[in-house]
């Protein structure tokens, strides 16, 4: 009895926390004309949504390099991932440790700091201004989560099943996606949503590196939300929220089915 | 096929865990390496397997060398303790899974892992997810998983000390006839010494990475080549005494001997009392403890000196009555003392 009192307590209070705020966005984003001491918006309108998707900055555009950025970001930075987090857990070699600790180095700069030294050296290899230099902050933005999350998973299902596979005739590759992989998945699952949400929302780092040039949703979003213009922030704001959720759903969707495949190939 | 390991030597984070192995096992046989734990049992197992590099020595299997050779390039498979069924596949498509990785197609595959569930008694399994399986059955799966890749050698790691005491009796007996049947060879690694001596047609004794003893059980059993062999396979005492002028004594028992002088450790097996009305041999009862089908006994001699030996069934004397017993000596065992420096 206590213990479901209090989860309901913090599910009320996690419900306050998220699902308000929320609320309010959708009632900005619609409303005309929103007065105080009114509780509800006074009129109602359509214009922000027009301009969300007609608009001359309209979202299509910046939805494709959001997602396509947070996409490569999130493939390569649980990739890279992934192979560090085997050579980590499940090899030994001098300097194991040294390798776990700096691969959550870049976590101990402030990303200001960060975005505006790794600009310096990107306009020297000829990389600023540029998707890919932005997408190489982004990985590189991500990967201390996925190297944490990718080790932690490794080492929890050790080489045990791989060895076994290995002496029933698996090759070292066949042996990893075969027995191994399959498992990982929900690592690897969290890995590439962490990376996702963490390039989707890279403002300052996009702005610096990208220098105006790679546009994406957060960097658009910003100007609005200190514009003034309540209803429009609003509007951009659950587009991104939004965005972002449906990217996730389409994540989960597409692994899930691929591991009920995995062991019929 | 005939297995063949010369001077293997291994080493773990600088510690050196087997040296100098050197083990035969004939075409057929079966195997058991009985030691301790932590006396490199696995780990001989892991290297005969691919799964960790020797530092030395080199491993023959059917006249071939394959001491280079990756894991998987081997046909040695090992039945892990741990059991390690792959989680997301069901018990078919474990068993099965060998034959995949030799690229039989999947209706074959999974008609050969139905017939090999059904020789593990486990017919009708095939669908069931691993998860839902008891322990005993894991264990069944992955025997038949072993047998599927057609192994030339298979190695099983203590695959019944995590089972029950009725399921491993059963799981003894699958395993012997599925022997009898395939004729693989088979090294089976174990600390308990009933089921080395009952299951095998050899015996290896491993201690601290070395052999200390290898032979037939009897032979092992019967004749052990060294003091240490003699403590760790139990049901004997071992009487510390002399030879002089060709008489061994020891504690109670003094016995005419061809051996030179000096001091010598007889190893005196339990069966060797014969309780006999006008024996030589007076010893107490100290202690008696009914089990079952036998019953322990404690017999104290008049120097003190404890023996145990164990009567069948239920026994009509106690604590406090004297027994006399004769040696039947048999061809008695000697271990010469080393000297103290």
């Amino acid at each position: 009895m206590k213990t479901s009192l209090l989860l309901r307590l913090f599910l009320g209070a996690a419900a306050f926390c998220i699902l308000l705020p929320a609320a309010l966005l959708v009632l900005w984003s619609a409303a005309a004309r929103w007065s105080w001491p009114n509780l509800l918006p006074e009129s109602w309108s359509g214009r922000t949504v027009a301009e969300l998707l007609f608009g001359p900055q309209n979202i299509w555009p910046l939805l494709g390099s959001s997602v396509s950025l947070g996409g490569a970001a999130s493939v390569l930075s649980t990739l890279i991932g992934l192979l560090t987090a085997r050579a980590a857990a499940l090899y030994d070699f001098p300097g194991r440790g040294l390798v776990r600790f700096a691969g959550l180095l870049p976590l101990l700069i402030p990303g200001t700091v960060f975005a505006i030294g790794i600009h310096l050296v990107l306009l020297r290899a000829g990389l600023a201004d540029t998707a890919a230099g932005v997408l190489l902050v982004h990985v590189m933005t991500a990967l201390p989560y996925s190297i944490s999350i990718l080790t932690d998973v490794t080492a929890a299902l050790g080489c045990g099943l791989e060895e076994q596979a290995a002496v029933l005739g698996a090759g070292p590759a066949r042996g990893f996606f075969a027995v191994s992989l399959p498992e990982l998945t929900p690592g690897i699952l969290s890995s590439m949503s962490m990376a996702f949400i963490l390039s989707y929302s890279q403002y300052f780092t996009t702005l610096i590196v990208g220098g105006g040039r790679v546009k994406t949703l957060a960097l658009v979003l910003v100007p609005y939300i200190q514009g003034g213009d309540r209803s429009l922030a609003s509007v951009y704001a659950l587009a991104f929220t939004g965005s972002a959720l449906v990217v996730f759903a389409l994540f989960e969707t597409l692994i899930r089915r691929w591991q009920r495949r995995g062991d019929k190939l | 096929m005939r297995l063949e390991i010369e001077g293997l030597s291994v080493a773990l984070e600088g510690r050196d865990i087997l040296r100098g192995v050197s083990l035969q096992a004939e075409e057929g046989a079966f195997l058991s390496l009985l030691g301790p734990s932590g006396c490199g049992k696995t780990t001989l197992l892991k290297t005969v397997a691919g799964i960790l590099a020797p530092q030395g020595g080199s491993i023959r299997l059917g006249g071939e060398d394959i001491t280079g050779l990756p894991p998987h390039r081997r046909g040695v498979v090992i039945l892990f303790q741990d059991i390690r069924l792959f989680p997301h596949m069901t018990a078919a498509e474990n068993v099965a899974f060998p034959l995949r990785m030799r690229g039989v197609g999947r209706r074959a595959r999974l008609e050969q892992a139905a017939k090999l569930l059904e020789r593990v008694r486990l017919s009708g399994y095939g669908p069931r997810q691993v998860g839902s399986l008891s322990g005993g059955e894991r264990q069944r799966v992955a025997l038949a998983r072993a047998l599927a890749a057609r192994p030339r050698l298979l190695l099983l790691d203590e695959p019944f000390s995590a089972l029950d005491e009725n399921l491993r009796e059963d799981m003894r007996e699958l395993v012997l006839s599925l022997h009898r049947e395939f004729r693989t060879t088979t090294v089976l690694v174990t600390h308990d010494r009933g089921e080395a001596l009952g299951m095998s047609d050899q015996v290896a004794l491993l201690f601290h990475g070395e052999i200390e003893q290898c032979g037939t059980p009897e032979a092992v059993y019967l004749r052990p080549a060294t003091r240490r062999a003699a403590e760790y396979l139990g049901g004997c005492a071992l009487l510390d005494g002399e030879v002089r002028s060709g008489i061994f004594r020891g504690g109670p028992v003094a016995l005419p001997v061809s051996l030179p002088e000096g001091r010598y450790t007889l190893c005196l097996r339990e069966q060797m009392w014969r309780p006999a009305e006008e024996g030589p041999y007076a010893l107490t009862v100290a202690k008696v403890r009914f089990q079952g089908r036998e019953t322990a006994v404690s017999l104290a001699a008049a120097d003190g000196t404890l023996f145990q030996r164990s009567f069948p069934g239920a026994v009509s004397f106690q604590a406090g009555d004297v027994l006399r017993f004769d040696l039947d000596m048999g061809e008695p065992v000697f271990f010469p003392q080393e000297e103290c420096l």
